[in-house]
């Protein structure tokens, strides 16, 4: 009748049903016993977790492991998939993986590196094309007036040194045409404040605009590449230059530069 | 072997408390998941292995705020199982159509010539069959489930000395219930 009960532990539960008998003062009759111990044998089942209960036991460590170290076969791609997930990168694993990981730093750091030169030829070029373009007289007297204001305006909030820092590729073709003025050869590298030196003999007017508006100037912030195209004769923000050969690239027509104080 | 498991989870339960969860809640359903099963079914609680699931699923979220170690799991766990008995009684009685009837599970029926038959087909709530719900409870919990008067007073919101009256009648109840059957068996 009993089989299952007291099959497991026997001795525990029949240990504690006399002690139940015994508290509550009842003979042992043989019959109640037994349907105690038969009362007992139903915890002697243990269910099987469900998907949900199961989950909830994994510990958490298994749950978000990064994956043990194994040099031999632990591949570049998936330690790096690996490692932005759990945020955790265990010492033994970094050794084997340093190498993959300098490579593709390496590669980026390359990367960067073209990109940075074709885009600095890129700027070049078109300030060589700007430069071809303000060769024509014409530009050349408005330019030059931009030219000036810009030099004196650098050379106000620059300082003494302030023809120094401009003579970098960048900022130059931030007024195309300004830069070199008179020189119509290759004026990469002719920084802004030479030219004042050169175009002051070709300006008509030198000293009054950029003295007139020397510190009040508020240039924009230029980006590049950039034209000078309002009120600019001859020069629709296309691809002309005084010598009538097409820039190297053609400009790009971008909106007026707003300087106030200079009227082409 | 279920000695030395228990063991086992016990110690595991002094040595780790505090650590990770999961690894307490593994031990608390290794413990007492069986008692648990068989605490429902000494109820008559439809389909008691899901129902003992979401026991432990109730259970898991405050593994965090507990106190008093293993014995103090073992109290939360029966105090859900407890809740959840009572829950399932209540949604019995408001729509008594709508369940099936199971005479199996029908706690309520008195013991005749068809439930000794059925004494060994699996089902238990015929163990405990004409007594009232307090003493069917009291019995559950300090037999099945192994809970300790203290215990038992806590989930039953009695005092101690009233849980052992309610033990004692109910044992004689009980007496006097497998007398009955026994005499029947006879006749």
């Amino acid at each position: 009748m009993s089989d299952t009960a007291g099959s497991r532990n026997g001795s525990r539960d029949d240990a504690s049903v006399d002690r139940l008998l015994l508290e509550a003062g009842l003979d042992d009759d043989g019959g109640l016993r037994n349907v105690l111990l038969e009362l007992q044998g139903l915890a002697a089942e243990r269910p099987m977790p469900s998907d949900a209960v199961a989950a909830l036991m994994r510990p958490a460590v298994t749950r978000t492991a990064v994956p043990t170290p194994a040099p031999s076969h632990v591949a570049a791609t998936r330690h790096l998939a690996v490692v932005p997930a759990t945020g955790v990168m265990p010492a033994t694993t970094v050794v084997p993986e340093f190498a993959a990981t300098d490579d593709l730093a390496a590669r980026r750091r390359a990367k960067h590196r073209i990109t940075l030169t074709t885009l600095s030829v890129t700027i070049s070029l078109a300030a060589g094309g700007a430069v071809a373009v303000a060769s024509d007289q014409g530009i050349r007297d408005t330019i030059g007036q931009v030219n000036h204001a810009v030099t004196s305006f650098v050379s106000t909030v620059g300082g003494g040194p302030a023809p120094a820092p401009v003579e970098t590729p960048a900022p130059v073709p931030g007024q195309p045409g300004v830069p070199a003025v008179g020189p119509t050869g290759p004026a990469v590298t002719v920084p802004v404040p030479a030219a004042p030196g050169s175009g002051s003999s070709q300006s008509t007017q030198p000293a009054p605009t950029p003295s007139g508006s020397g510190p009040a100037v508020p240039l924009p912030d230029l980006p590049l590449p950039e034209n000078v195209t309002p009120g600019v004769p001859g020069v629709p923000g296309g691809p002309l230059n005084g010598e009538g050969q097409p820039p190297a690239l053609p400009l790009p027509p971008t909106p007026p530069v707003p300087l106030p104080g200079i009227h082409p | 072997m279920l000695d030395t498991l228990a063991e086992e989870d016990i110690d595991t339960f002094a040595d780790t408390a505090g650590a990770d969860p999961a690894v307490l809640f593994g031990a608390v359903y290794r413990t007492f998941s069986g008692a648990v099963l068989g605490y429902l079914k000494a109820r008559g609680v439809d389909d008691p292995e899901a129902v003992t699931q979401d026991v432990f699923l109730a259970f898991f979220p405050k593994i965090g705020e507990l106190t008093g170690g293993l014995q103090g799991a073992k109290s939360l766990v029966f105090s859900i199982a407890h809740a959840r008995m009572v829950d399932y009684y209540r949604r019995v009685e408001r729509r008594p159509d709508f369940t099936p009837y199971d005479p199996l599970q029908d706690g309520r029926s008195t013991a005749s010539a068809e439930d000794h038959a059925l004494e060994n087909s699996g089902g238990a709530a015929h163990l405990l069959a004409g007594l009232t719900d307090e003493h069917r409870e009291v019995l559950a919990l300090r037999v099945v489930a192994d809970l300790s008067i203290e215990q038992v007073a806590g989930i039953m919101g009695k005092s101690q000395g009233a849980i052992k009256q309610l033990q004692r009648r109910a044992l004689q109840n009980l007496k006097d219930q497998t007398l009955r059957r026994n005499q029947a068996d006879h006749e």
